[in-house]
């Protein structure tokens, strides 16, 4: 890569990430600022509306900063040394940029507690929670019957590979650059053509999992407008297990088509390279656009009602259950899966040692499938 | 039906719980054949412990009102299955006492304890005729 693939590295990484960050807290529940709770029409007071503004304009402030001296580090090493070396400095930055974003959460997270301290919203606001009985009836999740059109691609891969086995090229190209030219080429043997299909089985794995995750996640109905929320709250779920859903179709046919190419059924290596861009960027882009749309509980979407919500400001003071604001613990609560405070998505009861064997088996799935693939490849 | 828990209440959470599921009922937006969510389900969504739940629903099964299948779940008792009873009566006085007590202390004429007690009845009675679910 030249010096300037590494810049347009860095922008990438760096507007990713500084996108994502910094537009959680206004895509974060309006009953929420920072991991505190706070009586939801507070949420644009001006107190309130400071601290995000302090956190957006220290987070850009420190993020262009970084990534100026990180530039300026590259280019010095690409000068002095090689274009490789230069590259090395992105993995630090990002760590750097991260590392400052979070001390300005944790900032912002603070500041929030002392504004809470200091209020007097626990004497005028009511305690309340509310949930719908009939919640689960109505249509919460996209069909689980996708994941059979899973098992069929996965099928059409193995398939693929066993019939064209004999007809494939000796040299199989593994590795491709940005042009589509092949970088790395490996001797044709079975297990070339077994390695996507164990990949698709490890993100079918990882799919169902969190597909199941947003099926259990708990009910959160906020009480000052149970009927608006409770609608958004379906819609959050519906639409998000709509998108793991799509998500994990076309990375199936992803590696579907890196068979084609193994095979040599696909020459034009271009179409190839396409994909392999093309599809993570649709996942990323639709990933923003929902979040966007959506919000956190879907409290951006709009919903059509003729009930009010209730008068009396809400608050529901779980704070002592969030450490940081962002970790769940609490072994009193039987769920497991909980909307995340900042940010959109979920997280874990960690109060519940359940939680922790998920958890804990999750992450040695995906670190072993790392280990096997490496060893399997040798 | 939307349940609604006031944590700063004196009334313990089980009997908001089941006050407000007699409610539903009386009023209609519970029907008989209804299904409630399991006690994992309904303890995991309201974030209290699962015992809080479990004491509620054998509460109501006792009292007749909900029936817990082994496939279905917790489904709501046929009307018949909870007519009124001796006990009924018998702890429905002993409860009214000490609200009646405070009204005569208070100097609440006969009329209007009888007027609020009609208005709370017809009340729970319209709901049910104007079928009003969910």
């Amino acid at each position: 890569m030249n010096l300037f693939g590494i810049i347009v590295t860095y922008f990438i990484c760096f507007f990713s990430i500084m996108g994502t960050f910094l537009t959680f807290p206004y895509i974060s529940r309006k009953n929420i600022s920072f991991g505190i709770s706070i009586p939801e029409n507070l949420y644009y007071s001006s107190e309130i509306r400071n601290v995000r503004k302090k956190y957006t304009q220290r987070g850009l402030a420190f993020g262009f900063i970084i990534l100026i001296f990180a530039i300026i580090i590259s280019v010095v090493l690409n000068n002095q040394y090689s274009p490789d070396s230069a590259i090395l400095a992105v993995i630090p930055a990002v760590f750097i940029l991260l590392f400052s974003l979070m001390v300005l959460y944790l900032n912002a997270y603070k500041e929030m507690k002392i504004i809470k301290s200091n209020s007097s919203w626990k004497d005028q606001s009511k305690e309340v929670i509310v949930i719908d009985t009939d919640f689960r009836k109505g249509k919460l999740m996209a069909s689980p019957l996708w994941f059979v059109s899973y098992l069929l691609i996965i099928m059409v891969t193995l398939g693929l590979g066993i019939y064209f086995y004999d007809s494939a090229p000796q040299k199989i190209p593994m590795n491709f650059d940005f042009n589509g030219n092949v970088t790395n080429y490996v001797d044709k043997s079975i297990r070339v053509f077994l390695l996507p299909v164990f990949v698709q089985l490890m993100m079918l794995v990882v799919f169902i999992f969190s597909y199941w995750m947003i099926g259990k996640s708990k009910q959160q109905i906020d009480a000052s407008n149970p009927e608006v929320s409770k609608e958004q709250n379906r819609m959050f779920r519906l639409r998000w297990s709509q998108f793991i859903l799509f998500t994990g179709f076309i990375i199936m046919i992803l590696f579907m088509i890196l068979q084609l190419t193994s095979i040599g059924v696909l020459k034009n290596l271009q179409i190839v390279t396409l994909f392999a861009i093309g599809i993570p960027l649709i996942i990323v882009v639709a990933a923003i656009v929902l979040s966007v749309k959506t919000g956190q509980s879907g409290n951006r979407i709009h919903v059509y009602t003729n009930k009010t919500g209730e008068k009396m400001p809400i608050i529901r003071d779980d704070d002592k259950y969030w450490k940081f604001g962002t970790f769940y613990f609490n072994p009193q609560d039987p769920s497991l899966f909980i909307e995340k405070r900042f940010g959109i998505g979920w997280t874990m009861n960690f109060g519940r040692p359940l939680s922790w064997i998920i958890f804990i088996g999750l992450m040695l799935f995906i670190a072993g499938f790392g280990i096997f693939t490496s060893i399997y490849m040798k | 039906m939307l349940l609604s828990l006031d944590m700063q209440s004196e009334t313990p959470i089980y009997v908001q719980i089941r006050n407000q599921i007699i409610e539903g009922i009386a009023s209609g937006k519970l029907l008989p054949g209804d299904t409630l969510p399991s006690v994992r389900q309904m303890a995991s969504d309201l974030g209290i412990n699962l015992h809080t739940v479990n004491k509620v629903y054998t509460l109501l099964k006792q009292e007749g009102f909900l029936a817990v299948h082994r496939k279905s779940g917790v489904v709501v008792n046929d009307y018949k299955e909870f007519k009124v009873s001796d006990s009924f009566l018998e702890k429905m006085e002993s409860d009214l006492k000490p609200i009646v007590a405070e009204a005569i202390c208070r100097g609440l004429t006969k009329e209007k304890f009888l007027e609020k007690c009609l208005n709370i009845y017809e009340e729970f009675q319209d709901y049910q005729q104007g079928g009003k679910k969910g």
